[in-house]
């Protein structure tokens, strides 16, 4: 009987998983982060134990046989959040090991074309967090930020906003994920961060949403309204802690959270 | 007065202007505040469904000048006022740590005399930069009439600068900003330009050479308030592009704020009119077109019924069908409805492959308009047999959906099809 293989959900896990499942002969049924196992009469479970160093080798060898694209391809498609992407990350580096480095110019080939569509998705929801992300200034100092994203991004936008505001502490908080990314200066940490109330504000935080809010309405051209084109760039879902339409739009929902 | 009452007068007077985007530029900033975000980035969209990405804003809007299309002109009846450098760079600062914006866009009427507002306008900058160390966006108005020394500092404490021609000819200029003399605009424009290509040359042999405009310098050009043809508009930005290295033309539908004898009388901006431009400048600066090409004499206006690409296709059949399997870049990127990254992804898969139709698909291609132009190892996969008026006829508009400039923002909200074009309004992009 075939097998479902089970990770512990995090990268190594994946890794070491997929490393075992390519030297088999057989193909897996699934491969499953533990969180969205469901057994089955059909099959088998494997649950593979976490091994760094081998994670590290396959990593590597990926990286060697198929390129860094790859690799990238890969991670990000990890930090997605879509049922299956485990096996759709497997059948990808089986038809690496096959095509080696023309692995990703075989774009209409199912196998490729979702990993890079997926990969996309979750890459373009991060630049849109780039811009849509809002620190706000609490009580001590320290500045906090809140997602609500489809994928795990804070990964990928943790590093740059280190640059872009390294003279401050920070919070970016995954709501939907209870995980959070802490900047203290000098490094970043990605943690557990449990879903509090909304934290106090400073009083210089109120005044600067006044300042932006008032600049949002103004900045508009009343010939060219278009709120449909507005929300095309926008989609409701960000709206929420988007400090200059939060007010008028999304009230309501707030105080029902 | 109030920093708020500042704000809100000083951001109204800016809203017409609309060449305000952030492209990512390498500025290595000493501090601690601040980083690029490469290829630009939106921070928001306001209600008229435009990018924020920069705190676009005046220093003052106390003018001098009276020029007839403006809300500032100094014979209009407006709430007044002037930030203090102190105050706008402290503004700007506040807005980048919130993540609100990319940086600054900074422009200003004319207060006393162009040296007074460009010496204003360095303050604030200067101050940002020295001050606060501040290394995002900032985008600085030149302003005509300014000294030369002057000018020469905002190029080199800017990402990008600008002088807006607003007016296409001469003769628009002189009837409705007849103190703005076309010497004042370009004279620093070509200069500018010229430098930002000496320091770029200098700069490939030492780093260490100063930034200058690393971001180059753009503009913007008012349609619909001078009775110009859009080939004459083309022509000028094309020129633009080609001498002036500019790297970047926006265009602006003329939205009637001021009555006036000069002015023509419409009651909403021509909102589609600026759309095919900004699909023309496309063509110009990706796709390797020049404006004769698709503009000439007889035809001096942009068909509102296909977008550019299109139009010249159906007019050039002879040069089509394209062979998707043998065609190069620049063929490519001429078929209409193939864009640079369907022409990317074509050429990445015939790599390891010859096309077949289903490939195109897979490839996400939209063919809608492509089919009519193209071959795939010789076979033709339109649905239409070629010929111009059948496709033509296939790819009109619906007669209801054709616009008199009133409801042209209907256009682009009602056909949710639309939606590929509402987007490239903002690049113009096909
Ligand atoms: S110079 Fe002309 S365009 Fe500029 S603010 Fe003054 S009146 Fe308006």
């Amino acid at each position: 009987m075939s097998a479902t293989y089970i990770y512990d959900g995090t990268y190594e896990g994946l890794m070491t998983c997929l490393a075992e499942v390519l030297k088999k002969q057989e193909e897996p049924d699934d491969i499953v982060f533990f969180q969205d196992f469901t057994p089955s009469l059909f099959s088998r479970e494997v649950t593979v134990e976490t091994k760094k160093r081998k994670a590290e080798s396959f990593l590597l060898f990926v990286k060697n046989k198929m390129g860094k694209d790859t690799l990238r391809n890969i991670m990000k498609c990890f930090l997605s959040d879509v049922p299956g992407k485990g096996m759709m990350i497997y059948d990808y580096v089986k038809l690496g090991i096959e095509k080696g480095k023309n692995l990703d110019l075989f774009l209409s080939d199912e196998r490729v074309s979702k990993i890079h569509t997926l990969s996309m998705r979750v890459g373009r929801e991060a630049h849109r967090m780039k811009g849509l992300l809002r620190f706000k200034e609490l009580f001590d100092g320290v500045y906090y930020a809140r997602l609500y994203t489809d994928h795990f991004i804070l990964p990928l936008i943790a590093p740059f906003f280190a640059g872009r505001l390294a003279d401050r502490c920070w919070i970016i908080h995954d709501y939907k994920r209870s995980r959070a990314a802490f900047y203290n200066k000098r490094a970043i940490r990605i943690a557990q961060l449990e879903r509090e109330n909304v934290p106090l504000l400073s009083s210089e935080e109120i005044e600067c949403q006044m300042l932006w809010k008032r600049y949002f309405q103004k900045i508009a051209v009343p010939g060219r309204y278009n709120p449909r084109l507005q929300r095309q760039f926008i989609p409701k879902k960000y709206w929420r802690d988007l400090v200059e339409v939060e007010e008028s739009i999304v009230q309501g929902k707030r105080s029902a959270e | 007065m109030s920093l708020l009452n500042k704000l809100e007068i000083l951001a109204d007077s800016a809203k017409y202007d609309v060449s305000c985007a952030s492209s990512g530029t390498k500025r290595n900033p000493k501090g601690r505040l601040g980083r690029n975000t490469p290829g630009g980035c939106c921070h928001s969209w306001s209600s008229d469904g435009r990018c924020i990405s920069l705190l676009k804003i005046l220093m003052s809007n106390i003018c001098i000048y009276d020029c007839a299309y403006c809300v500032n002109r100094i014979s209009n009846d407006i709430p007044r006022a002037i930030f203090t450098p102190d105050e706008l760079a402290g503004l700007t600062v506040n807005f980048y740590r919130k993540n609100y914006i990319e940086g600054l866009f900074l422009s200003s009427a004319v207060t006393k005399s162009p040296d007074f507002t460009m010496e204003l306008l360095l303050q604030t900058v200067r101050l940002l930069r020295k001050e606060y160390r501040f290394g995002g966006y900032v985008h600085l108005k030149l302003i005509p009439g300014a000294s030369w020394e002057l000018i020469k500092e905002g190029g080199r404490l800017a990402d990008r600068v600008s002088v807006n021609i607003e007016l296409p000819t001469r003769q628009s200029l002189a009837l409705l900003a007849p103190q703005k003399t076309p010497d004042s605009i370009l004279r620093p424009m070509k200069s500018v330009g010229a430098l930002i290509q000496a320091i770029r040359r200098e700069r490939k042999k030492t780093k260490k050479a100063p930034l200058f405009s690393p971001a180059g310098q753009s503009t913007q050009l008012i349609v619909g308030a001078t009775p110009e043809s859009d080939r004459q508009i083309m022509m000028l930005s094309e020129s633009l592009y080609d001498n002036m290295n500019l790297k970047r033309v926006y265009y602006s539908a003329y939205v009637p704020v001021n009555s006036g004898r000069n002015l023509p009388s419409v009651s909403s901006p021509p909102l589609l009119r600026e759309h095919r431009l900004y699909q023309a400048d496309w063509l110009i600066r990706f796709y390797g077109f020049s404006t004769d090409e698709f503009l000439d004499e007889k035809n001096p206006n942009l068909n509102t019924d296909f977008d550019p690409k299109t139009d010249w296709a159906l007019k050039h059949m002879e040069t089509f069908p394209v062979e998707i399997n043998r065609a190069d870049y620049p063929q490519l990127l001429r078929i209409p409805g193939i864009g640079i990254r369907s022409a990317g992804k074509i050429l990445t898969l015939r790599k390891v492959k010859a096309l077949r139709f289903e490939d195109l698909k897979k490839l996400r291609i939209v063919l809608k308009r492509a089919q009519y132009f193209i071959t795939l190892s010789g076979r033709y996969f339109g649905d239409e047999p070629q010929n111009a008026e059948k496709i033509q006829a296939r790819l009109r508009i619906p007669v209801q959906d054709k616009k008199k400039d009133s409801d042209q923002l209907d256009f682009f909200t009602r056909d949710p099809n639309r939606l590929a074009d509402e987007l490239s309004a903002i690049t113009g992009e096909l």
